[in-house]
């Protein structure tokens, strides 16, 4: 470093302007950084709803696929077409959609704010 | 590379400890601060700038790797938000260019220096500064101020050694002519 080189850099050394920094900076970044969302935290939730979701997906397959190896699954009515023989199949479809979704997304289905 | 204490805090504040990250605000702010206030040239924005880019350290954390200096990956994220912050404001256009004529300048500063205690230095400074272009003022503290060698000004600033040598040389004709030309540092 020559001579004017080293003046410079005294200069700037000796008049480093931080006196403007303000003095809520830190302040006002913390509370910026705490109102973020914590993403690791939604990422292991979302992971955890994902890994209930495959298992009860394959619960019911394997349910599915015994239902159809023994036809409990057949209806018998002689021919004739009864809506009323369907109810039991329609309301247990219903009650395993309904636990489905419960069981992978939580009680959040049925609030408005699922957020924590 | 890192030091201990960065690492420490990295740790810290990975495993969800937010407060932890203070450290890094009371460690890197003043150099943020005075990268920031180099380029942009007002103490409002600057302040703007570096709250921004710890905000952007914060959330990109995880991404940093420790094979580097901590400080060059967040000088780099301050140095990255005020050219963004510059081009979105247009200031680029705002700065004078010196006189370039064959008045020997080294000597008249150098001179100059010594009787610096008659003037207001610090407001000669930050004028000088604030005439200055963005990219060379910032070069500038880096390399002086900052004492932060070519390599790393390489990274931090993504610019190549050689555009680095140049635009380190018309900083320092710059500041040079430019305290003498518009301020008071005259024989």
């Amino acid at each position: 470093m020559n001579k004017t080189e080293k003046n410079i850099q005294k200069l700037l050394i000796d008049n480093n302007e931080l006196k403007g920094i303000d003095v809520n900076l830190e302040d006002n970044i913390m509370n910026k950084i705490n109102s973020q969302t914590d993403y690791n935290a939604v990422l292991i939730k979302t992971k955890h709803k994902a890994k209930i979701g495959i298992i009860l997906s394959l619960m019911l397959l394997v349910v599915y696929g015994i239902v159809t190896y023994l036809e409990l699954l057949t209806t018998s009515y002689n021919g004739q077409f009864n809506l009323t023989n369907f109810y039991p199949t329609i309301f247990t479809t219903l009650v395993v959609i309904v636990v489905y979704i419960e069981m992978t997304f939580g009680v959040a289905v049925f609030r408005k704010d699922v957020r924590s | 590379m890192i030091s201990v204490s960065d690492k420490v805090h990295i740790d810290k504040v990975l495993s969800g400890d937010k407060d932890a990250f203070r450290y890094f605000i009371k460690t890197y702010q003043e150099m943020a601060y005075s990268i920031a206030i180099a380029m942009v040239k007002n103490e409002f924005n600057a302040n703007d700038v570096v709250q921004n880019s710890f905000i952007r350290a914060y959330k990109g954390l995880r991404t940093y790797r420790a094979d580097a200096k901590f400080s060059t990956w967040f000088y780099k994220i301050v140095v990255n938000e005020t050219l963004k912050f510059l081009k979105k404001n247009k200031r680029y256009k705002e700065f004078i260019t010196f006189m370039d004529d064959p008045m020997d300048y080294i000597s008249t500063f150098n001179e100059a220096v010594n009787n610096f205690e008659l003037f207001d230095k610090k407001m000669e400074i930050k004028k000088t500064m604030n005439l200055m272009k963005p990219k060379e003022a910032l070069l500038l503290k880096l390399h002086y101020l900052h004492e932060e060698p070519i390599v790393e000004i390489e990274k931090i600033t993504g610019f190549t050694k050689s555009n680095i040598k140049v635009l380190l040389h018309r900083a320092r004709k710059s500041f040079l002519a430019l305290s003498v030309q518009h301020n008071n540092f005259k024989k």
